[in-house]
């Protein structure tokens, strides 16, 4: 994979409903490899893939292009900027970390008390709730914020993008390495026809995928994703989810879909012949727009393959190289056997 | 001098592990006045005019920085412990510089919200580990037990002169003493003439308690009188005037039981002739600073203490103001040059 294409999605800021950065990356690299790119009301990136046969099964690939992120409500009299979450990020994660706010990426900190001046045990102990912290950009007043922001500006994470053995050390790579995939797909020779999706507002509840998919109107579906791995130290085996380096993840069931069990027999049979890693998730959890699309219309075959993320809706997210092979296979794989 | 700050940050110095930033703080200090490292305790010792001199000046700031160090690799993880009072808080889902055998980047770990059983408590720092993205065996080879982690610096610009980084504490007061230096070397007065030689010590292990490389550096410069910098308590959400001085307003000078009178005469005056805002930092027990070590010194060092204004401490972005360190050079500067 390109990796470099990843990085640029990896540190462009999109959280839900403010996806313009991603957007412009996948329409640029799509713009000569399909003929009918759309960006609808939700902001869905939609289009349709000509390959060398027509296929009956109208297939849709899909992956979400926003992350969590932080949206500024109100700004104080010392130009400090309240904010709530978008999408689910744990308070535990939140103090100490630098973000950057709106198109313009200013800096901003998530301070918090001095640990020295913390008085009461239980402030030590307890997260304090995004409602309690502010985001501070240096203004020195209100209204030298509002200079610099508005109210309803976004804020991300600052992160960075780091190779360092086989992982890759980043944040938002819940989607965007589905959008790495999926791009890279796209723009590859494809012996079938097919439609792709890179929605918007998964984070916020599958809000793009469900008009993404009515207006494509498909027979199947596969959703491309990361999902969480809590493979780290001390964690039962039973309760890692899935673990990095074994492979893409298979759900039968989730949150928001019970997935087709066709799709998923068919999968794990193509890994178990042609040797491809893959590891079906050991919990009900979660869920991604398969949610959504599986009930569009009148009901849609749904499977997702999902990378093995740690730490997703956080600043800095680990996942492994090698699965990122294997789910390129198992895709190129899993897509020739539907169609065909 | 954000590019002296933002060198001096961007290179970690965790107590006890002060070596590359000692080195590039006295290749700094060396343009101006004549150095020594102590490179047994990463002490950095520099002096402008003659040791033997009557009067022997002591500028101070600590190098080092609160950090955490490696006290065992278990499958491409890492326990550690703080060295210095880490705030716990902070420590989930952050990126940090691992000095292994290679630098390497880790991320804390932090278990998924609906994994958790503790769903809001902080896990305290001797249960957290560390993921170095490695596997079990380049782990084991790159990262011996006893290695410095240090929080990853992307220190940057914020609105205004304010900037963010990590380490502000006090590689700030660090690069405020090597621009003194470089403003009282470029002054080029006869300090032996004068009788007074001007000694500056960038300190190390102030962060773990005992204030060690104050002690044993004030020892060997052996001052008549010792001028501390650090870093103090901004006013913040959750920290009000009454506790901590305000961002932007100067820098603080302290008053204490154990702190020099004359010498806050002295530099409130000095401030106010030269039209340097300043303010007090009253403090009435221990300053928690080198100071309550300096003081102590052989016979007793007549001991004072600036600080400058410093939002979020000991947290990976800790928030300063240009201005204010601007102008603790300004004040240090002119106590000297006003000979």
């Amino acid at each position: 994979m390109d990796l470099k294409l990843l990085e640029e999605l990896c540190l462009s800021g999109g959280p839900s409903g403010f996806e313009d950065e991603v957007m412009g990356i996948v329409m640029d690299e799509l713009k000569d490899h399909s003929a009918d790119l759309n960006i609808d009301v939700m902001g869905n990136i939609t289009g349709f893939k000509k390959g060398e046969s027509y296929t009956k099964t109208k297939l849709l690939l899909s992956a979400h292009m926003d992350e969590v992120g932080f949206i500024v409500n109100y700004i104080t009299d010392d130009g400090f900027l309240k904010f709530s979450t978008i999408g689910g990020i744990s308070p535990l994660v939140l103090c100490g970390k630098k973000v950057l706010v709106g198109k313009n990426k200013i800096p901003g900190v998530i301070g918090l008390k001095p640990v020295h001046l913390v008085k009461q045990k239980d402030e030590c102990e307890n997260v304090p709730n995004a409602d309690e912290l502010c985001i501070d950009v240096g203004a020195k007043d209100r209204e030298d914020a509002e200079n610099s922001v508005n109210i309803g500006d976004f804020a991300v994470f600052d992160s960075i993008f780091q190779v360092q053995g086989s992982s890759i050390i980043s944040k938002a790579l819940d989607d965007r390495v589905g959008c790495a995939l999926l791009v890279e797909f796209i723009k590859k020779k494809s012996p079938f026809d097919f439609f792709f999706s890179f929605s918007a507002q998964e984070e916020i509840g599958l809000r793009g995928a469900k008009a993404a998919s009515y207006r494509i109107n498909p027979d199947a579906a596969i959703v491309l994703e990361a999902t969480t791995a809590c493979d780290i130290l001390g964690v039962k085996d039973e309760k890692k989810v899935c673990v990095l380096g074994d492979g893409p993840v298979l759900t039968y069931m989730d949150k928001t879909t019970v997935y087709s069990r066709e799709y998923l027999n068919l999968a794990n049979n193509l890994a178990k012949e042609n040797k491809v890693k893959v590891q079906m998730k050991r919990l009900v959890s979660g869920g991604n727009d398969s949610g959504a699309i599986h009930v569009s219309r009148s009901g849609i075959k749904t499977i997702s393959i999902s990378l093995p993320c740690r730490y997703l809706h956080s600043a800095f997210s680990v996942i492994d190289l090698e699965d990122l092979k294997e789910t390129e296979r198992l895709l190129q794989l899993l897509f020739e056997a539907i169609l065909r | 001098m954000q590019n002296l700050i933002s060198k001096l940050c961007a290179t970690s110095g965790v107590s006890g592990g002060e070596k590359l930033v000692a080195e590039i703080a006295a290749d700094e200090l060396s343009k101006c006045a004549d150095i020594y490292l102590d490179t047994n305790f990463n002490n950095v010792f520099g002096r402008i005019g003659s040791a033997r001199a009557k009067k022997r000046v002591l500028l101070d700031a600590h190098i080092d920085q609160i950090g955490l160090i490696v006290t065992r690799v278990e499958d491409g993880f890492l326990r550690v412990a703080s060295c210095g009072s880490l705030d716990s808080r902070i420590l989930a889902g952050s990126a940090v510089k691992i000095f292994g055998k290679q630098e390497l980047i880790g991320v804390v770990s932090s278990v998924p919200p609906h994994l958790s059983d503790k769903k809001d408590k902080i896990t305290p720092v001797k249960e957290i580990c560390i993921d170095t993205a490695l596997s079990k065996e380049e782990a084991e080879n790159l990262i011996p037990i006893g290695s410095y982690v240090a929080f990853l610096d992307s220190g940057s610009k914020l609105l205004g002169k304010r900037i963010c980084a990590c380490g502000l504490d006090n590689r700030s007061s660090v690069a405020a003493l090597i621009l003194c230096a470089r403003l009282i070397h470029e002054a080029n007065l006869d300090w032996d003439e004068i009788g007074c030689s001007i000694n500056f010590l960038f300190s190390s292990r102030e962060e773990i308690g005992g204030y060690v490389g104050a002690k044993i550096g004030s020892y060997v410069i052996d001052p008549t009188e010792a001028i501390v910098l650090d870093v103090s308590f901004a006013t913040q959400p959750g920290v009000d005037c009454q506790r901590a001085g305000e961002l932007s307003k100067g820098p603080l000078l302290g008053v204490a039981p154990s702190l020099s009178k004359r010498l806050l005469d002295v530099f409130s005056s000095i401030a106010f002739d030269n039209n340097i805002p300043y303010q007090l930092e009253v403090m009435s027990d221990r300053t928690g600073t080198n100071a309550d070590a300096i003081c102590t010194n052989a016979q007793g060092v007549e001991t004072f203490l600036v600080s400058m204004p410093l939002r979020y401490m000991h947290t990976p972005y800790e928030v300063m103001d240009l201005e204010d360190i601007e102008n603790t050079v300004r004040l240090l500067s002119a106590y000297f040059l006003g000979y």
